[in-house]
């Protein structure tokens, strides 16, 4: 009976050692067979590329907290310039039905050099489009406001390649284990939403102005 | 009509039990950011209980399912998992009365993906069937480590 009192514990202590030992020891082999490593190709970018901070972003262009993210980096490129180097990829999520739509007028106008541009009013527009029933006409102004040749957009938007090179980006990535937007890299670490990043910012640029 | 209940009982234990440890398992392999996302976006914690929520909430759900498909410290165990969704029910409730923009509640990590008005009736159920589990310990017990120890 006392035996079996003493037992107890140490049977519990012994399947936390092990199952603690196992799941970690998984998750080293599963990190190890699977490249974490984020793919720069597909990807859109802006900056200094010797800057200190090197930054991959995915974003879905219809979700809210990857406009509050895009208007932080703004502000943090206005603040140092050369402090940051961004690369941008597409991560449209299914359960934002403009998500893919934008990413495709937002390629389109990387096709035509203003990706930035056609990024920045997606972004700053977000909320007058996010809740319509059709945004396509929304988009379309936008386009024209950026100066698009139209003709080379529609060309452009009705192209599989298109939207091949807007999901090769997602599935890249899905391999980086991304399943929010916006997620960040910043210098390989793993940063996910705008809250975040703010703080990472915070943190960052604060020890180096000390 | 005991030996009914006492399957039933067992068999509730052991699917609970499956399932928390598989979810446990399912958010331990992912990145921490990502839990840690959708913890900041019930914003109801302060940023540093937010990241301890994060680190440790998996953990939990995870030796809590096992200790609980083992059948090893049944009682206390059920105990905690009251707890913990009684937290949950808190926090996804809050969320719905605020009338948070959440597309899904992200309690199941990559496995599932439930809206949570439909997560926080799921998880009253789940509350109301561990507190019958609870009161009726003996049952629940059977076939687990406990009876080796505790006869």
């Amino acid at each position: 009976m006392e035996m079996k009192r003493l037992s107890k514990p140490l049977v519990t202590i012994l399947i936390v050692c092990l199952s603690v030992a196992a799941v970690i020891g998984g998750k080293m082999i599963f990190a190890k067979s699977k490249s974490l490593k984020v793919a720069a190709h597909n990807a859109h970018s802006k900056g200094n590329p010797s800057a200190p901070l090197k930054i991959v972003e995915y974003i879905d262009f219809q979700c809210p907290a990857c406009a509050k993210g895009a208007k932080l980096l703004r502000e943090y490129f206005q603040k140092f310039p050369d402090q940051i180097y961004l690369e941008l990829k597409y991560f449209p999520l299914s359960a934002h039905r403009f998500g893919l739509e934008a990413a495709k007028y937002a390629e389109c106008a990387a096709q035509q050099n203003k990706f930035w541009q056609m990024h920045d009013l997606l972004i700053d527009r977000q909320e007058q489009w996010r809740d319509l029933s059709n945004a396509t006409a929304f988009f379309q102004i936008m386009a024209v406001e950026v100066d698009l040749n139209i003709s080379d957009l529609d060309r452009c938007l009705a192209d599989p390649k298109t939207e091949k090179f807007i999901q090769e980006a997602r599935l890249d990535g899905e391999v980086a284990k991304v399943s929010s937007t916006p997620s960040y890299f910043v210098n390989g670490e793993m940063i996910v939403g705008s809250k975040s990043l703010e703080e990472y910012f915070a943190q960052h640029f604060q020890s180096k102005a000390e | 009509m005991q030996n009914r209940k006492v399957f039933l009982f067992v068999s509730w234990r052991i699917l609970i039990g499956f399932f928390f440890t598989a979810v446990g398992i399912s958010k331990l392999f992912e990145p921490t950011p990502n839990f840690l996302y959708l913890v900041q976006s019930y914003q109801c914690f302060p940023p540093i209980l937010e990241q301890g929520i994060a680190l440790i909430v998996p953990w939990i759900e995870f030796l809590l399912g096992l200790f609980l498909l083992l059948g090893l410290w049944t009682g206390q165990v059920l105990q905690g998992f009251l707890i913990l969704i009684g937290g949950f029910i808190l926090v996804l409730g809050q969320a719905l009365v605020r009338g948070l923009p959440l597309d899904e509640c992200g309690c199941f990590g990559g496995l599932i993906s439930v809206p949570i008005s439909k997560m926080i009736i799921f998880d009253i159920g789940l509350w109301v069937i561990l507190s019958i589990l609870l009161n009726n310990l003996k049952q629940t017990k059977c076939l687990g480590l406990d009876q080796l120890f505790d006869s």
